[in-house]
This record gives structure tokens, sequence and C-alpha cells, in this order.
């Protein structure tokens, strides 16, 4: 990406490719059922040619309004020193706030948990309408719903157990495979088009408002389903700081946005032909699989193959998403820490996290068997999207407001009317509650209920624990005064609060009684910034000869690495007798007078207790980690 | 890379070319057999090693197959149940094969890379050993830096490194390794973002903070694990030949001290011996002649320091090999010193004070060995006084303390510890006669006796040598 001049344009063109395999694949695969779903809505009394180019015309004003105008134009300016998703949002609005506003948290943390329901669902959903692309092969007609399913289960369970091993090896070829599907994408809708050129009526927007008009509530629903084709849009800013704005706008007005349009105008194309047979033979014309239908049987068995593949693809990349959203949450301080691995020894960023993986995957095979087919999952995955697309465009409000500096009331009037279409989306989705939109709302709200016992066990624990502190300049005085053993060397204590004395160095006092020549005492901070340069790290302020603070401050994209960090100042821990870090662990306990509800002391317990070991985390090598545990009641 | 768009092309051709066979004489093989063929190209590509292309051409090999070959032809349609099984069996053995063909070629290239490293070990341990020890320390160095890049000895006792070519971040890494004896810097878990790796040069219960610093790779890759596993191999055979080689020195000197004691040893024991007979001849003799002539008297003092010397020898021999055992007896120091003083020829511009108090206790002592010490104190006494050499006795608690004093130029502080040391005199003193083992061997019969001697200056500025003996046995105070 800073590479020189000459290889920009080669550069730009190999991001772009890069890009289109991982950013596009969620909203590349809603063909496949978006179409069909809307149809659905209102298929009750047999579908009508006004019916079919009102919703074409609802799902291309929706590309066009909600993907091309306000992601791709206007949220994708909106970056965080590159780094674009919710959390980005959230870090940069809390920046431009101060910090202070208690919105800027639940707007994230509400982001956040709403997109692990997004995670699960779009893997089942893409790759079990891919498979039941199956049925639409001849010869296959008669297969069964447990096979179908059990091929999908398959897929996906293949799909998560190879996380562990890094997909670095295989993701070269995800773009290349993306760019064949969009290209087939487009030549299934050219070879319909042909067929039924009115259907181009559908570019006239006034045809979606006189459908909506004329449908009432039917109309709404129908709403709700026509965002199936723009879901998979927030990719677009969240994995910017992957490919860069410019190889995402490219890859989406060449490529992505042409092909999705042609493809809807040949299924729309398609559904006016068979309108006309079906009109020519006197029978009511009955919903189809549309997108699979348009392929000739010939190649029918090659396009359900490409489909799963790209399916699979737009599956991964919501993976991966899920583990980069968690890693930010947990540098912002939303999650307890879980084990990360890097699953590559060249490609930092290339993580895996054993425990989203299988919770992800467990949370996939339920949805799968319980809504058992696309089109009842339907139902359930537009709240997420529109959820999360709600928070994106408030926090988008907050920063053009308070970091752009824009008056309230041109803000307000610029992005008021893509909120009120969020809401408007939110709330045709919201009708499909009782049809399985609860579940991601379920998600969302066990995953919120976490961050939220999270940040509250926190600062109770760091409230409690200021409390019953020492303060730190108090004790360095009363050491000098009275100095105990000396022994070679530095110790680091990790602490959390550099105004007391961190327990292990009071434990280590009082059961080792001996003091290394030199301490100090570490705090390791997030900033709400990507990333923070390794020089600009590190900040020490000594209290005397043998005791000094020291604040490691890294952005919440950065490796942290507090070994290498600490080595980088001149002559900090390269000195004789080498280097033993301290860290207190802290034993949750029912107090007597609780700060917080019981229910969530317990929870908090828990999470704490089953979160990652610090030094992992930190990088510090286990061998040269001193462990001093305490015990905090809350 | 470049070998896996090979084995891509060689996949299509292959299937290309098997499709074109089958197709043309699917009439004479039949179906089944012309399934079988398109196992050769995916065979092929799997025997190349890597599973990509194995898998591509197993998958490409169904399609056409798919396409060219199961009815209805030149469609991609599946008619029926029993056509997907044979589909499906192709591609299920085709990607069996590959997967097993590609797992023999990852072992034998493991193997391989195994054989290399350890074949690489084999012939630094040879090329050391051929050399001694600095030049076999260079000529390794230079062997592994020809192979991997830079490569410096950090020894121990470098607090600083020199900070143009180690920053900060590299010192921490040094001192890490140095002190844990882990490998760190560069490629490894500790401090990775260091531009050198450190690796230990001993193992890690050995105390000792040599360390080598590779620099990290020019082409700009990160090592393996393997590869870091195995320069800590090769650092780790370059120490201990170090060590080895430090050891083997360590040991030669110490032989070399060794034989030259040895000589001194018996040289001292056959001097005294061999010498003392015909001495003893001469000094008998002259004892008749002195009696006559005064030229005889001359050359019978000169005998008997002759003697006395070979005396001292005699002592330093026995008390080296050990076999001094001291006969205790009890033993009046007013008759042992008078007898010393009275057998001396006294010089006549020095004055002997006696000043030993008649009722002192009776000491402890074996007699032959008390006149040796008494004598070599008094000869060494005379030779330094300018005027005057006092003998004083006291009785101090448990112990008798003979001093003699003199008030010749004395004896500076700092050289007081290595007075008794054998052959020491002290700097430029010009008077000689002594065999520099006189107080050495008063020190050591002392020492044999129980008594301890002490040296420190006189009040008159000399020489003060106190004796301290034990009291004879029964002595009530």
């Amino acid at each position: 990406m800073q590479s020189a001049p000459t290889e920009t344009r080669h550069s730009l063109a190999a991001l772009t490719l890069g890009a289109i395999g991982v950013v596009y694949g969620d909203i590349g695969t809603s063909p496949l059922y978006a179409f069909r779903e809307a149809l659905a809505q209102s298929a009750g009394d047999g579908i009508s040619r006004g019916e079919i180019i009102g919703i074409l015309s609802l799902a291309l004003w929706a590309l066009i309004v909600v993907v091309t105008l306000k992601y791709v134009l206007f949220l994708s300016r909106m970056d965080n020193n590159g780094e674009g998703g919710v959390l980005s949002l959230m870090a940069l609005a809390k920046r431009a706030t101060g910090g202070r506003w208690l919105i800027v948290l639940l707007l994230g943390a509400a982001g956040a948990a709403l997109f692990y329901g997004d995670a699960i669902i779009t893997p089942a959903l893409s790759v079990l309408s891919a498979v039941e692309g199956l049925k639409t092969i001849p010869g296959f007609e008669s297969m069964a719903e447990p096979e179908i399913l059990g091929v999908a289960i398959g897929i996906l369970i293949a799909l998560f157990a190879i996380q562990s091993r890094g997909t670095a090896a295989v993701s070269v070829l995800f773009g290349p495979v993306c760019a064949v599907w969009f290209v087939a994408l487009a030549a299934l809708g050219l070879g319909h088009i042909a067929d039924a050129p009115d259907v181009l009526n559908a570019f006239n927007p006034i045809n979606a408002i006189s459908f909506l008009t004329s449908h009432g509530t039917t109309g709404l629903f129908v709403l709700g389903a026509v965002f199936l084709t723009v879901t998979g849009a927030e990719a677009l800013i969240a994995d910017m700081g992957h490919f860069g704005r410019g190889p995402i706008q490219w890859g989406w007005l060449v490529l992505v946005w042409p092909s999705l349009t042609l493809n809807y105008l040949g299924q729309g194309a398609l559904a006016l032909k068979s309108l006309a047979a079906s009109q020519a033979s006197g029978v009511p014309l009955a919903n189809a699989d549309w997108f699979f239908l348009m392929a000739p049987d010939a190649w029918r068995a090659a396009l359900v193959m490409l489909a799963t593949m790209a399916t699979i693809i737009a599956s991964q990349a919501v993976i991966t998403g899920a583990y980069s959203l968690t890693h930010q949450a947990i540098a912002l301080g939303l999650l307890p820490r879980l084990t990360i691995r890097q699953t590559s020894e060249h490609q930092i960023g290339q993580i895996y996290m054993p425990g989203v993986n299988w919770l992800l995957l467990f949370g996939v095979i339920v949805l799968v068997l319980g809504f058992r087919s696309s089109s009842a999952m339907a139902a359930a995955y537009g709240i997420a999207v529109t959820g999360t697309m709600v928070v994106t465009t408030c926090l988008a409000f907050i920063i053009a407001w308070r970091y752009w500096h824009w008056e309230p009331v041109w803000a307000a009037l610029l992005i008021l009317p893509f909120l009120a279409l969020d809401l408007f989306f939110f709330g045709a989705n919201i009708l499909r509650v009782m049809e399985g939109g609860w579940v991601p709302l379920l998600v969302a709200a066990a995953i919120g209920l976490i961050i939220m016992t999270w940040l509250k066990g926190r600062s109770a624990v760091l409230a409690r624990s200021s409390d019953q502190g020492i303060a730190l300049d108090q004790f360095v005085q009363a050491l000098t005064i009275r100095p105990p053993v000396s022994i070679d060397g530095t110790a680091v204590f990790l602490s959390q609060d550099l105004d007391i004395v961190p327990s292990a160095l009071l434990h280590n006092l009082k059961h080792n009684k001996a003091l290394h020549k030199r301490n100090i005492i570490l705090k390791v901070e997030t900033q709400p910034t990507p990333y923070v340069a390794p020089e600009e790290r590190l900040v020490i302020e000594p209290l005397n000869e043998r005791f000094m603070t020291a604040r490691l401050r890294y952005g919440y994209m950065d490796a942290i690495d507090v070994p290498s960090d600490l080595a980088r100042c001149e002559g900090l821990v390269s000195a004789r007798g080498g280097t033993s870090f301290f860290v207190g662990r802290n034993v949750i306990r029912q107090g007597v007078k609780p700060t917080i509800p019981r229910w969530m002391s317990f929870v908090y317990g828990i999470l704490h207790r089953n979160s990652a070991d610090p030094t992992v985390y930190f990088s510090i090598p286990p061998n040269r980690v001193i462990e001093l545990g305490s015990q905090i009641e809350l | 890379m470049r070998s896996a768009i090979t084995s891509y092309i060689l996949a299509i051709i292959g299937v290309a070319v098997v499709a074109w066979i089958a197709s043309t004489l699917l009439p004479v093989l039949g179906l089944a057999s012309s399934a079988l063929l398109f196992l050769l190209p995916v065979l092929y590509t799997a025997a190349r090693g890597s599973i990509g292309p194995a898998l591509f051409a197993a998958l490409f090999a169904g399609v056409a197959y798919n396409y060219f070959l199961l009815p209805p032809r030149f469609t991609f349609r599946i008619h029926g149940l029993d056509n997907l099984i044979s589909l499906f069996v192709l591609v299920a053995v085709a990607v069996v094969t590959s997967r097993l063909a590609s797992k023999l070629h990852a072992g034998e290239a493991t193997a391989s890379a195994r054989a290399a490293r350890s074949a690489e070990l084999a012939e630094l341990s040879a090329l050391l050993s051929e050399h001694s020890l600095n030049s076999g320390v260079e000529r390794g160095i230079s062997f592994l830096s020809e192979r991997y890049g830079e490569l410096q000895l950090l020894s121990d006792n470098v607090d600083r490194l020199d900070p143009k070519s180690f920053s900060s971040l590299d010192q921490s890494a040094a001192a890490w390794a140095r002190h844990n004896r882990d490998i760190t810097g560069h490629g490894t878990a500790v401090m990775p973002a260091a531009e050198w790796t450190f690796f230990p040069l001993v193992p890690q219960n050995r105390r000792d903070e040599a360390i080598a610093a590779l620099a990290r790779p020019a082409s700009g890759h990160i090592r393996s694990p393997d590869e870091l596993e195995h320069l800590k191999k090769l650092c780790l055979a370059l120490g201990q030949f170090r060590d080895s080689e430090a050891l083997e020195k360590a040991r030669r000197e110490r032989e070399m001290l060794e034989a030259r004691d040895t000589l001194q040893r018996t040289l001292l024991a056959s001097l005294a011996h061999d010498f003392r007979t015909p001495l003893t001849v001469i000094s008998g003799q002259l004892e008749g002649l002195a009696k006559a002539s005064p030229e005889a008297c001359e050359a019978l003092a000169a005998a008997k320091r002759l003697d006395r010397i070979m005396s001292d020898l005699l002592g330093a021999a026995r008390l080296e090999q050990g076999t001094l055992s001291p006969k205790m007896e009890s033993i009046d120091l007013v008759d042992a010193v008078s007898t010393v003083c009275d057998d001396r020829s006294n010089h006549p511009d020095i004055a002997v004070k006696r000043n030993i108090p008649a009722d002192l206790p009776f000491v402890s002592a074996d007699p032959v060995l008390l006149h040796h010490v008494l004598v070599n104190l008094f000869d060494n006494a005379m030779r330094y006084a300018n005027r005057e050499v006092a003998w004083a006795a006291a009785l101090d608690g448990e112990r008798v303390c003979l001093s003699i004093s003199d008030d010749g130029p004395g004896i500076p502080v700092n050289e007081q510890a290595e007075i008794f040391d054998r052959f020491r005199r002290m700097k430029g003193s010009d008077r000689s006669g002594g065999s520099g083992l006189g107080l050495a061997i008063v020190k050591g019969f002392a020492d044999a006796m129980g008594m301890t001697v002490t040296v420190e200056t006189a009040p008159s500025g000399g020489a003060c040598f106190t004796l301290a003996m034990p009291l004879a046995p029964g002595t009530i105070l």
C-alpha cells in the first residue's frame, strides 16, 4: 500500500481484486435469494407484472441509495486513520467527543453485538441457499431436505474446521473466484434482459414508489425482504483498513454494482417471461428459484458449484471479520481477553480465535437445523444488518458533527434521510420478529449483556482496588527511608492504575522481602486510534532512581508486544540482572456489601476466570512471568 | 510459485489430452476404462508434490469427464445417481491419491532438510576440530556468516554493545539472551522487532553469558522456528568448541606449573642430601685446622653458612613433601635463645640484647625445629640490623610470645603478608647471603609445631617477628 509510485497501478489492480474477494462476497451472494424472497412476500395471490417491476425497482434503488450513495460515497470517507467498521467509528466518535458520551459506547456495543448475529446468519443463509440450488439441477429435483441440510452442514463444519490452520494460503484464490462469480452474474443477467427488455422500466423510481403506496403492509414486508439485496454493505467500510478506500470504491463501481444490477434485471426478465408463459396457459405464476433457473440446464451444476464457492468465500469474509471485530473489541475493553493465535508467520493480522470460531459454528448449525431453509432464515437476516446500519448512521452523525465540525443542522440534513431510510428498513424487518427475527436479537442481547457486564465489572474492580490500594508516591517515599534488601535486575509490575501500588509489588515485598534495583510500574493502554507508532508508545515518568511509572499506549489494531516496546527505550531493560514481569491475578469474590448486582458479579467472575492469560496477550514469554494472586470483593 | 504454475499448466494439458483421447476412443474403451484414464493426469500432478494443483487437476478431470464422456455428452448435466457416483469416486480417488503423494513428498522434503542440517552441523564440527582456539572460532564464524548472514560473537562482561550496529531494542534482546539463555530477537517470540537474532552459546543450565548475534536475513524473510532451532544447535557447537578449547588451555597451564613444582622439589631434596655429606667432612677437617690458622677459621665460617643454607633447603624439602612430624618436648626458652646466640660468631658492630625473664614457663616445641626457627630469625635480624638486635619474651594468656626485632629498614606494611613466601626478598634490598628460604621455613616449621609467627614494624622502625608458642603440657600458671 505504501509502495513506490511505479507500482501503484499494479497494486491498485491487485488490491481491487483482493477487495472483490473479501469485501463483496457477502453482497455478491445476495442475488441467490434476495429477489426470490422479495417476490415471495407478495406471491400469496400470484405474481403480477407490476409487482415484478416494482420489487425490482426497489432492489435497484436500494443498491443505489444505500450502497452507492451512503456507503461507497459517504461513509467510506469516514475512517479512523484508514480503518473503518463499527468499532473504528465508535473509537473515532469517542475521540471526537472526548470519551465522555455514554451513547457512543452504547452504540458501539450494540453495533458489535448485532454483528455477531449477522456473523452466524450469513454463513448459514448463503451456504444453504447455494446448496438448495442443487434442487434445480435436472435429475436432482427429488433431493429431500435432510440431504440438502447434510451437505450444507458438512460444508460449514469443514469451513470452520480449517480456520485454525489459517486461510492465508487459499485466500489468494478468493479474488479470482469472486471475479469469475461476478462476471457470471452479469452474463446470466445479460442473457435474459434481451428476452423481456421492458424490465428496464425498473430503473424508473416511480415504479418503486407506486408499488409501496399501493401495497400497504405487504409493501413493508416486501421492503424488509428487498433489504436482503444490500446485506453485506457493512463490509465495505469494515475492511477499508486492509484494502484502502480506492480499491473498494473501484471494485464496486466497475464490477460489483453493474454485475448485481444486470443480474437482478435478468432475474426480473426471467420472471416476466415466465409470467407471460403462465398467463398464456392461464395459471397464476408461482414463485421459483429465479437465480438458478437463469442458467441453462446443462450449466446448472457448474453454477451451483460456483455459487457454493462464492458463498464459502462470503462466509469466510464474515468469519475473518468476526475475529477482527473481536480483536478490536478486546483491545477497546468491551470484551474479556480471548485466546488469539497467529496463523501466519509472515502476515501479521492473520489471526484465529478458537473460542469465537467454535461458538460461531455452534450458532450456524443451530440456525441451519432450526430454520431448515434459506427462505425461513431470510426473515431473521434483515434485523441484524439493519440494526448495524442504524448504529453506523448514528455514529456517522456524531462524527460529522463533532469530528468534522459540521454545523449540526447540515449534518442532520445530510444524514437524516439515510437514517430515515435505515429506520424504515429496520421497521420493515421488525415486522418479522416473530418469524425468526428474534434469533439475531437474542444473540445480540446476549453479547450486549456480556459487554455491559464486562465494562461494569471492570470499572467496579478498578474502583475497589483503588479504594483499598496504597498511594504509590507515599509508598515509594517510605521505601527510600527504610530500604529493603536490594537485588539485581529490573522488575516490571503490570498495573491498571498508576496511582496505587500494584498488589504484586506489595506481595513481593511482603513474601520475598526484597526489591529489585529498578522497578517499573507499567500500564498498557489502548488509544481510540487504530495504530500508534512504535516510538510514540512509551511514556516514562521517573519517581526516584529505583521507581518509575510507564505507560505503553497501543492502537486498537496494533499487535501488542510489551517487551519489545519497553526495550526500544535506551537501557530500560538491557541492564544486567535480567528483567522479570510481575502480574497480579485477581480472584473475584462475592462481597458482603456488593457494589454491583449479584448476578452481574457472578457473570463477571465467570468471564474473568475464563479470560485468556494477560501475559500471552502482552507477548511476555511465560518463563519470565511471576504471577501473584489477590482477592477482590465485588 | 513458478513450479506451482507449471503444475497447474501440466494438469490442464494432461486432462485435455486424456479428454481428447477418451472422447475419440470412447466407443472402443467404454465408459469405465475411460474414467480410469482420467486418473493419470491427476496422479502425475499429485506426484509433483503440492496439494493445490493436484486438487485442481482432480476437479478439472471430474468436470471434463462429466462434460466429454458422461451422457448426455457435452453438457454439465448430471443424469441420475450412478453418474454422480462415478464422478464422486473419480474426485475422491484423485483427492486421496494426491493427498498421499503430496504427504510423501512433504515427508521426503522434511527428511532431506533434516539430513542437510545435520550434515551442516557435522561440517561445522569438523571445521572447528581442525583448528586451534582462536582461528577455529574465527573459521566457525565465517562459516556461519557465509551461509546465514553476518554473525558476531559477543563475549560476556560487555555491558553495552556498539550502539552503531545494535539499537536499544537489540541491546535489550541481547541482554535477555545473556540472562535467560533464550533465543531472542528477530524471528523469535521475544522482541521479534529487533534487527538481530541472539543465540546463547552455552546450554541453559550453565552460567556463561556469551552469545552470538546473527543479522536478520537480507532478503527480509523471517526465519522459521526450525531454522532457528538448527542455528541454535550450530551456535551451541561453536560455544562448546570455544569452551573446550579454553578448558584445554587452562589444563595445559596447570600441568606445566605442576611439572615445574615437582622439579623444584626434587632439586631441593637432592641438593640438601648430596651436598651435606661432603660438607660435613669439610667442616670437620676445617674445625681441626681452625685452631692453628686464621684462614682456616674464615673457611670454617663459610662452610658453616653453607651448612645452614643446606639445612634450610632440607627443611624446605621436608616441608614440601609433608614428611615433617615434630616431636614435642618441654623447652626452656632462655636456654634455647642462648644456644642460638652463643653459637653464632657475633658481629662486632651489632649488640644483641636478651630480655627473656628467667621465670618464663616452659613451651611445647620440637627442639630441633625450634632451634632451626630461632637460628633463621636471628640470622635474618642480624643481616638487616644496623646496631642492635633485641630478643624479648612475655607470657600472653595461654601462650608465650617470643619476639626478635632489629633496627634495620623494616618491612613495608603492604609486603608484610608476603614476607613468608619462598624466595621472597625485600625489593631494593642489597643485603644478601640468605637462601631466600629462611622465613618460609620459619613459617612452615612454626605451623607444624602449632605456633603462629607474625611480623610488624618495631618501634625503632625495623622489623619485629613474633612467635606465639603454646605452653608445655602440665604447666600451672
